[in-house]
């Protein structure tokens, strides 16, 4: 794919559309100052771009292209069912930038959006505001890196870094940043806050190699990991989406035991376990766009509109990995999806 | 194949000649030149935003434009950039109903790029403080026609500069005829670029024989030969060696089944042996 991509398609980010009410934006200013040799074009509303119709997401994946926008309206929403919430009551999640750097083949996100390019919200103020606002009727448990990986961006935008200055302010806030980054560490403005909880994605190798295009490898995560246990951080360890390959429990096993042997394990937060699931909708969107995915292309159960692995197979593979890490950590710190609870 | 719309024959001469393309004389209502090996079929649409939506719809009808083709839009425009200079359009405005459309620019090229506006009568004067923004009268309805057809990645609208508006009446045919000469080469290699990226589209199709053989001998109905075909198409791309899980069905006299409750029996058998 690499050699396709060099013959073929446009450098990432070649294109950049910008919203006239945000051009002057300060945040704007700096993002395209990352990008000199962009090509610079105005749009009215991100939608006029991002909501076209007919756009094939894997293929703008390849040539990713960025649109800076000003969200109005909702933005924060409540926590999706398929979503562990970690029991937490009052379960939100916000999207300030909307789709991913990464390019995993499984992602629900080539289902749910219409399009593969990156939207970057540069009003982060009001989503500040908006939060402060929830907090003051009650205690907020926020995700601010659900549709995206801010953290994988970091060194353009600086978000995680900013939500973590908002967040020394705001005692009662909780957040959770998700990633598959190796790399935040090097981030000067990153630091460990109270209240916030970096969710790593872990994945065995081969899955890595073959579903997760651009992201770093295993040994990079963990290597990541055991550095900002040192260096303070609360990290959450997700075993989520498990994928099916033939010798999954070999692949899984192998994983485990890097996990154990680079990670304090009694330093971890929590852990979350998951198969892969996806809703009906999403997943008809996603095998259209990518037909010759073996992942997206499997043949799912669709129970109650979300698809997933037949139900022996999901019981196997879950039951698998809870005993394992059952050995490494305390039961009440294993979330599963299904469950919605702590085991 | 690459679907080329020109407004003007004398915009399309110079291509119909470097593809050798051949006059489809089964097309009346416009004129339409095709080269098959070349995958290549041109059509002179005529001038102007009707003409050009028709000829878009009526030909991508005609010919079954598909997921791994493409559309060029070639053709002149006013502008005060240089003279002769092609640009891709990444952006595209009908003055008319002041709607703009932005096709992809996901493939390399070797042109400048600018925005397009697409007027309905021919532009008097381009103002001087206007930049690179071209002027046209089609290319936004080949955009809108041809988002029925093909997707926002598929469209490429290329325009050479021929006038400022003013000077229109000065353009000969010839001359026309001349700028697409000078940038033969540049347009000819994106032709092909975009023809390569579309075959590597090509779909992974599981073996229509053994197909129909397992869905009359499992009595699939139709809901049933869907998963069956999923099913396959998974195994031809995860690699997995249907043939002997199907043979072994076949010896232990599994198949083929003699009823539709036997035939359901024995497909969860399989579906349990493929994975």
């Amino acid at each position: 794919m690499k050699s396709l991509k060099e013959d073929y398609y446009n450098s990432l980010f070649s294109h950049i559309y910008v919203e006239k009410s945000v051009r002057t934006h300060v945040r704007t200013q700096r993002i395209l100052s990352k990008f000199p040799n962009a090509h610079i074009i105005e749009i009215e509303h991100y939608k006029d771009v991002f909501s076209r119709r007919k756009q094939n997401y894997v293929l703008q994946h390849r040539s990713q292209n960025l649109i800076l926008a000003a969200k109005a309206g909702n933005l924060i929403y409540k926590g999706a069912p398929v979503c562990q919430n970690f029991g937490n009551e009052y379960f939100y999640y916000t999207s300030c930038m909307m789709n991913c750097v990464y390019d995993c083949e499984y992602c629900y996100l080539k289902g749910m959006y219409p399009s593969g390019n990156l939207v970057v919200f540069v009003n982060l103020e009001d989503f500040f505001d908006k939060t402060q606002e929830l907090l003051k009727e009650h205690p907020v448990y926020l995700c601010v890196s659900y549709d995206t990986d801010l953290l994988a961006f970091e060194s353009v935008l600086g978000y995680a870094g900013e939500w973590a200055s908002f967040l020394k302010q705001n005692p009662n806030l909780q957040i959770e940043i998700r990633t598959k980054s190796a790399g935040f560490l090097n981030i000067r403005q990153f630091r460990p806050v109270f209240g916030m909880i970096t969710a790593v994605t872990l994945s065995p190798q081969m899955v890595i190699d073959a579903y997760e295009h651009g992201t770093p490898s295993l040994v990079r995560r963990l290597e990541c990991v055991a550095q900002a246990q040192r260096n303070g951080f609360a990290v959450r360890l997700c075993f989520d989406p498990m994928i099916y390959c033939p010798d999954w429990e070999a692949q899984y096993e192998q994983m485990l035991d890097q996990v154990f042997l680079k990670i304090d394990m009694k330093q971890i937060k929590d852990v979350s376990i998951g198969t892969f699931r996806v809703s009906r909708k999403y997943l008809k969107n996603m095998r259209k766009d990518n037909p010759d995915s073996v992942i997206v292309q499997f043949p799912y159960e669709n129970i109650g509109g979300i698809c997933q692995y037949p139900k022996e197979l999901t019981n196997r593979m879950e039951t698998f990995l809870l005993a394992r890490l059952k050995e490494q950590i305390k039961e009440d710190q294993i979330f599963l999806w299904e469950k919605e609870n702590r085991i | 194949m690459v679907y080329i719309f020109t407004a003007m024959y004398c915009e399309a001469h110079a291509f119909i000649d470097f593809f050798h393309l051949k006059k489809d004389t089964s097309q009346t209502r416009f004129q339409v030149f095709y080269n098959e090996k070349e995958q290549i079929l041109l059509t002179v649409t005529g001038t102007g935003m009707l003409a050009a939506s028709v000829a878009v719809s009526s030909i991508c009808t005609a010919y079954g434009a598909k997921g791994e083709d493409f559309l060029v839009n070639l053709g002149c425009a006013a502008g005060r950039g240089e003279k002769n200079q092609i640009f891709l359009c990444h952006k595209i405005s009908d003055t008319t109903t002041n709607q703009t459309f932005y096709p992809d620019v996901l493939y390399r090229h070797p042109f400048l790029e600018t925005e397009i506006m697409t007027v309905a009568k021919p532009l008097k004067k381009v103002k001087k403080n206007e930049g690179n923004i071209l002027y046209d009268m089609e290319a936004s309805a080949v955009y809108q026609a041809g988002i029925y057809f093909f997707g926002t990645h598929q469209m490429s609208f290329l325009k050479a500069v021929s006038d400022s508006g003013t000077d229109l009446s000065h353009v000969t045919p010839k001359e026309v005829e001349q700028i697409f000469c000078l940038n033969m080469e540049s347009i000819v290699d994106y032709i092909k670029r975009l023809q390569k990226a579309g075959r590597a589209q090509k779909r992974v199709e599981p073996d229509g024989n053994l197909f129909g053989k397992l869905c009359r001998d499992l009595h699939c109905s139709k809901a049933m030969a869907d998963t069956l075909f999923f099913y396959l198409r998974y195994c031809v791309l995860a690699d997995i060696d249907v043939f002997s899980v199907v043979s072994e069905l076949y010896k232990t006299h599994r198949l083929p089944c003699k009823d539709k409750r036997e035939g359901k029996v024995c497909f969860e058998e399989l579906k349990r042996r493929l994975l």
